[in-house]
């Protein structure tokens, strides 16, 4: 656990949409939940999925007692629009120029801009690694709304930072891969 | 693009999804692997997610709140290691429950089970010697016959009394005093030539001594000069009073005792 309380710190953070107080609050309660419930791991392995479930359960239960969040997110797509978001995605064009310093800050402020459910299953797999079958579990979501989610919230953070993007052209992505 | 576009996507990502036929993954993997659009997609779709990864924040917990967490770590681990009774919650609360209950009870009738004992032996030991000290004279009646005695003071007293006749011990008198605020019976004797009273009275409820197996024997005291030997019996508090050697005055108790027990 104390391998990951920075990790878990950051997700805190994003989950509380910036708030250091709430995310301080947030890991405190979520650490303190994850020991008196150690005995209910049942492979160690699992642990970091585990911590991160705690968390997110946690800030979902402080979320629930401030406002009686809706158990679906009302945005979430079912599988024939999901299918018609995927084919409507618009390749991104590349650019130039960018300041990576500049452009860290518009990625915090817009992360924490995203809506809460997409907000915290990108940050689950872009930023901590995991894979959707964990997202899915850490989230009790069922199968396929971790993926429309996590679409949506690249969709939105691509809009909101498509001036200052750049990404890979294609020739540099063949030279990489 | 075409109509399978979205479907393909769907299957291929983020991750494989397993769930379906490999059928339908062969079927997207092929449609995929010939259709720009969906590569381009697939290749902004890792963009996005490197960009995100590279560039999100990841602040280091601040030292104080490091702290703060591994002491509550530390705190859980400790109350965890404490060993703790295999007994289920409801059961605890049962056991925790009487004991709260048990200990209720004790703190309302501790006062009453020290007045039973101890106080209640001081507190008559007291009255007997300073009664028997002073001398008075109250109501009584001079007689040194037993059977008299005994129904002048069974007409004056609530409890049994029995008037004992020992060869060698003067009966001198019978009286009703008061002792404590309760009417007592009150022998007067004379043995050896020493004065000796023997005085009963019944006790209240609550002043009854719980006696234990070691206690039922005599208390003995000694209190401005004079011996007492005391014993309780059927809520009724027997005590001789004498300045008689220790040994003299257990010998009479024990015979008081006796002569009440077989009469």
């Amino acid at each position: 656990m104390v391998r990951e309380l920075d990790a878990l710190y950051g997700t805190a953070l994003r989950l509380c949409g910036g708030r250091q107080a709430d995310a301080e609050d947030l890991l405190q309660e979520a650490v303190l939940r994850a020991c008196q419930h150690f005995g209910e791991l049942r492979q160690l392995a699992a642990g970091r999925a585990w911590l991160f479930r705690i968390l997110t359960r946690t800030h979902l239960n402080r979320v629930r007692t401030m406002e009686r969040r809706r158990e679906t997110f009302e945005g979430d797509l079912d599988e024939g629009t999901f299918e018609q978001a995927l084919a409507a995605w618009h390749a991104l064009e590349t650019r130039d120029v960018v300041i990576d310093a500049l452009l860290q800050d518009r990625v915090t402020v817009a992360v924490d801009e995203l809506p809460l459910p997409m907000r915290e299953v990108l940050w689950l797999v872009d930023v901590e690694g995991f894979r959707l079958r964990e997202v899915e579990e850490i989230l009790d979501l069922p199968a396929g709304t971790v993926a429309s989610r996590l679409y949506r919230a690249r969709r939105a953070l691509r809009d909101t930072l498509a001036p200052w993007i750049v990404m890979p052209s294609r020739k540099e992505r063949k030279e990489q891969s | 693009m075409t109509a399978r576009c979205g479907e393909a996507r769907r299957l291929v990502w983020p991750d494989e999804n397993l769930r379906v036929a490999d059928r339908e993954l062969v079927h997207a993997r092929a449609h995929v692997a010939q259709c720009h659009a969906c590569q381009s997609f697939l290749a902004d779709m890792e963009s996005m997610s490197n960009l995100v990864r590279r560039l999100a924040p990841r602040p280091a917990i601040a030292p104080s709140l490091k702290e703060r967490l591994l002491s509550t770590v530390a705190g859980e681990r400790s109350a965890a290691a404490r060993p703790q009774p295999r007994i289920p919650h409801r059961a605890r609360m049962v056991v925790a429950g009487a004991i709260a209950v048990a200990a209720l009870i004790l703190i309302v009738l501790l006062p009453t089970y020290q007045d039973g004992s101890d106080e209640t032996w001081r507190s008559a030991i007291s009255a007997i010697v300073g009664d028997h000290a002073r001398g008075l004279h109250h109501d009584s009646l001079t007689t040194s016959d037993a059977r008299v005695a005994r129904q002048w003071l069974n007409a004056r007293v609530a409890f049994g009394v029995h008037v004992p006749e020992v060869n060698g011990i003067v009966l001198e008198r019978a009286e009703i005093c008061q002792l404590n605020g309760l009417r007592a019976c009150l022998l007067r004797y004379r043995v050896d030539g020493q004065p000796v009273s023997y005085y009963s009275y019944e006790l209240l409820p609550n002043e009854i001594p719980h006696e234990t197996a070691a206690s039922a024997e005599f208390r003995q005291a000694e209190e401005a000069g004079y011996r007492v030997v005391a014993w309780e019996e059927a809520g009724v508090l027997h005590a001789l009073v004498a300045d008689l050697p220790a040994d003299r005055l257990v010998a009479l108790a024990r015979v008081c005792r006796s002569y009440r027990n077989r009469g």
